[in-house]
């Protein structure tokens, strides 16, 4: 802008004093700018961190949680290699207190593990974008993000047709390929991908442990497509469409904590789709967007102990687990001007979850379909050009746990001296799971009361050097009441206690330099957290208090080769805490991690990359006696894309 | 080689405080090294443009004598009032042709005329307080949904003549975005749009301008339902 603006100013002078004969005089440059969609990072008070399809490539990693590990708030925990679950706990809440959206729309499912969104199933050849909104305000997504939103966005395809394939091969038998299809137009878009990834594994029981040694494989095979269509320029209809196989051995319980060598296995066939309008009306004035979306899971773990599926038996199979939501909702964002906006929203949720053959045969009660209806109203504005202000309010109808409203607010303060201070406030309400309500026996447990929870965060952001340093901390707060714990003495699911959860994230982004040829950057962060139950006042299991991240990016040779490291250390956590059969050693899991991920592109159509994962052959688990790895890991892979287009006319090689 | 899972000692306080302790005080080192008065906030999303009210005469810098004494906002606003577009002047007409009688406070202030390389200015008591066309009153296209959700940015360059009343006449596309969408969004915003006709003295003049028209996309979003 400053550019032309010079440019104007020198010719201004010829131009502009009457040569009206060439009378092109140039105007100051008018700047139109919006977010693809939703907030702009700059104008809210959330903490959110964006993973970006850059750094996603630069990682080169299968695994989702493996991106959000050296995130501010973020902490996971996996059940052993892949194929055990992986979970994250944002701000030290309970995993099922994170919202998991794919492509904004609820991913979280009714399934054993009470609502837990399980990042294992997925791969990330598909994703775009990872946004991870922290804290309770987010309620414009529901009314249970104590935790916050995760926001998984895959790929849309763009430009002239383009194939894209992939093939990786490595360590513990693994190999993974994919092959992509995309392309679009200014009218419309498509995106089709097949990926397919298997490993031998390693033995998910902890070796070092003396747990297991038998290893546990898993294959993973997703088919995506993803299609827009914009019948005119201000209205848009997507749909997409993801299927997953999976299927993995994993390991049994083990008496005294953990797990062992037993001969178990997990089916998953996971769909996920929305079909989305979007229409905007009277000069961009007024914005629908009416979605329908729908997630299945259908699994089966074999291997059981209960009488009918004894430990060893591949099959028959023991336990089926099948869930679904379909949700529809329609959001009017109503845009009075460039500062106002206020969004609307309806939107109603069916959940069904059945269990069969549970334990003796048994099956969960009929009436597992729950309804959820919501309506939704939310203020952003911007005041005096300094003050971002949003407020909102949701009013919760859930069929069992009744009426429920929830408010949240946040606002972000802008000084002229690049610092940004913010700040948010949430409440929450999460209403028992279908599992925790029918567990053990099939019928409702009708003292479950809902979770409610309440949190807040300060913090500021700063920039240095025009930009290219960004550096920040957030302290926050969560208060939990009536959380749900299984309590082992009644084998039941109940109202246990109270929780808090506090703590800082910190966080520094520098970009070293950026030149033509290369750049570095640097970006690490620290966050510390408590976690504890009030009455006992004892921590919750598995929060690691303090974790430190760091990703160091280098790209060299006009940016056609790079090196990514990222470093992980977290400390030692508490195990369960209730039992008092079972003794955990009181202290698991202090590790440190880093991997290495390299990329070369030989030509614009062909790139090798490798990684090694674990550099340091760290023994690491998130959950105690689950080796989340079986040691150093070296792969390495190709990547070609092509435009047939070119082929055609001639322009290809 | 790796060692089993140690129980470990809580060294867990003194970590947490030696590594907040560096980043505060790696945090302040820049802040200070920096040099205090930063450079201002760099433009937030959204409307990046600061509504030029009446831009400084171009050649300002270089002739100082031409400044007038007032700001040139209030000048803008106290000459607003009592122009009457002329009319009866078409468009091309050399401006400087007509220079009729000017206001004394104005006239004095462009005492030192202006002997700026400015190709129509004739000899003589040529009052130069020329000001070029400038924005009033724009709102902003809209950014198609079409565009936007498919992440197509681009810049449009258009052509607008515009009549001594401040209107577009004619608007004409110079240079596509490459996308018909965000052409198309430009040219419809602008036709809406109002500017301060550029004028010589009291007289308003029809003008020819280039509007540069960016359409950029912020690639940081929230999740929502759109």
């Amino acid at each position: 802008m400053k550019k032309t603006m010079r440019i104007a100013a020198l010719l201004a002078p010829a131009l502009g004093c009457g040569a009206q004969a060439y009378g092109q005089e140039v105007l100051d440059d008018v700047w139109v700018t919006a977010t693809r969609s939703g907030t702009s990072l700059d104008r809210t008070g959330s903490s959110i961190t964006v993973i970006d399809s850059q750094k996603i490539e630069a990682k080169q990693t299968s695994k989702v949680e493996e991106l959000l590990k050296a995130t501010p708030g973020v902490s996971v925990v996996r059940f052993g290699g892949a194929g055990g679950s992986s979970q994250i706990n944002l701000r030290g809440t309970n995993s099922n207190h994170t919202t998991v959206l794919i492509d904004g729309q609820r991913a979280n499912f009714q399934d054993p593990s009470s609502y837990t969104f399980d990042f294992d199933w997925m791969q990330t050849d598909n994703i775009e974008r990872i946004e991870i909104l922290r804290g309770p305000s987010a309620g414009q997504w529901g009314a249970d993000t104590i935790g916050g939103v995760v926001n998984i966005v895959t790929k849309k395809g763009k430009g002239p047709a383009k194939v894209t394939l992939t093939g990786e091969y490595g360590s513990f038998d693994t190999d993974r390929e994919s092959l992509g299809v995309t392309g679009g137009g200014e009218r419309y878009d498509y995106n089709l991908n097949v990926s397919r990834f298997s490993t031998g594994g390693w033995s998910i029981a902890s070796s070092d442990r003396n747990f297991g040694t038998e290893r546990d494989s898993t294959q993973n095979a997703t088919y995506q497509a993803k299609i827009g269509i914009s019948p005119t320029d201000n209205s848009e209809i997507e749909a997409r469409y993801a299927h997953t196989d999976f299927e993995t051995d994993l390991d049994g319980t083990r008496t005294g904590g953990g797990t062992q060598d037993t001969n178990r296995g997990k089916y998953k066939h996971v769909d996920s789709g929305h079909v989305k309008g979007t229409l905007g009306l009277f000069e961009g004035f007024w914005t629908q967007t009416a979605t329908a979306s729908m997630m299945n899971n259908d699994q089966w773990n074999t291997g059981g102990t209960t009488t009918r599926c004894t430990t060893g038996q591949p099959a028959p199979l023991c336990t089926g687990y099948d869930s679904s939501s379909t949700s529809f909702s329609w959001q009017n964002d109503l845009k009075f001007n460039q500062n106002n906006t206020t969004t609307i929203g309806v939107e109603t949720l069916r959940e069904t979850y059945m269990q069969k053959y549970y334990q003796q045969g048994g099956r969960i009660a009929a009436d597992t379909e729950v309804w959820t209806n919501a309506g939704y109203i939310q203020h952003q504005t911007r005041l005096f050009d300094v003050l971002d202000l949003t407020g909102g309010y949701r009013g919760t109808d859930h069929q069992t746990a009744g009426w429920h409203p929830t408010y949240f607010g946040n606002a972000a303060y802008h000084l002229p001296t690049n610092t940004t201070l913010k700040g948010s406030y949430g409440t929450t309400f999460k209403a028992p799971s279908h599992y925790q309500i029918y567990y053990p026996s099939g019928t409702k447990n009708l003292e479950l009361l809902p979770e409610e929870g309440r949190g807040w965060d300060v913090g500021f952001e700063q920039k240095f050097l025009s930009g290219k340093l960004k550096t920040g901390a957030t302290y926050f707060q969560n208060n939990i009441r009536n959380m749900i714990e299984y309590v082992s003495s009644s084998t039941q699911y109940q109202n246990v206690s109270e929780a808090t959860t506090y703590g800082v994230e910190t966080f520094l982004n520098y970009q070293v330099f950026d030149e033509s040829g290369s750049s570095l950057s640097v970006a690490p962060n620290y966050t510390y957290t408590r976690a504890y139950s009030r009455a006992e006042r004892e921590e919750l299991t598995r929060r690691p208090r303090h974790a430190f991240g760091s990703n160091v990016n280098y790209r060299f040779f006009e940016k056609r080769a790079q090196v990514n490291m990222s470093a992980t250390y977290q400390t030692d956590f508490h195990e369960s805490r209730s039992s008092t059969t079972t003794r955990y050693p009181v202290k698991n899991g202090e590790y440190f991690k880093i991997d290495l991920a390299s990329s070369y592109d030989v030509t614009d159509n062909f790139q090798l990359f490798g990684r090694v994962d674990n550099l340091t052959d760290s023994y690491i688990e998130s959950a105690y006696g689950y080796a989340e790895s079986g040691g150093i890991g070296v792969f390495a892979g190709v990547k070609v894309t092509f435009e047939p287009g070119k082929f055609l006319t001639g322009e290809g090689k | 080689m790796r060692t089993a899972p140690a129980l470990v000692t809580p060294k867990d306080v003194r970590f947490g405080v030696i590594s907040l302790a560096l980043h505060l005080a790696g945090g302040m080192a820049l802040l200070w090294s920096s040099g205090m008065p930063l450079p201002s906030r760099p433009s937030l999303p959204g409307p990046s443009f600061q509504l030029v009210a009446a831009p400084q005469p171009i050649a300002a810098p270089p002739l100082p004598q031409v400044v007038p004494p007032t700001s040139p906002v209030s000048k803008a606003k106290a000459k607003a009032k009592p122009a009457k577009p002329v009319l009866a002047q078409t468009p091309t007409a050399n401006p400087v042709a007509a220079p009729v009688a000017q206001e004394p406070a104005i006239a004095s202030a462009a005492q030192a005329a202006p002997a700026v390389a400015s190709p129509a200015a004739n000899s003589g008591p040529v009052v130069d307080d020329f000001q070029r066309v400038s924005y009033l009153d724009r709102s902003l296209p809209l950014y198609p949904i079409s565009a936007r959700k498919r992440g197509i940015e681009g810049r449009v360059l258009l052509h607008v003549d515009i009549d001594p009343m401040g209107l577009p006449t004619l608007i004409k596309l110079a240079k596509s975005s490459g996308s018909e969408a965000l052409d198309k969004a430009a040219m419809e915003a602008v036709r809406q749009w109002k500017f301060k006709p550029a004028r010589r003295g009291h007289h308003a003049l029809a003008a020819s301008v280039t509007i540069p028209i960016h359409f950029k996309l912020d690639g940081t979003v929230v999740a929502d339902a759109q």
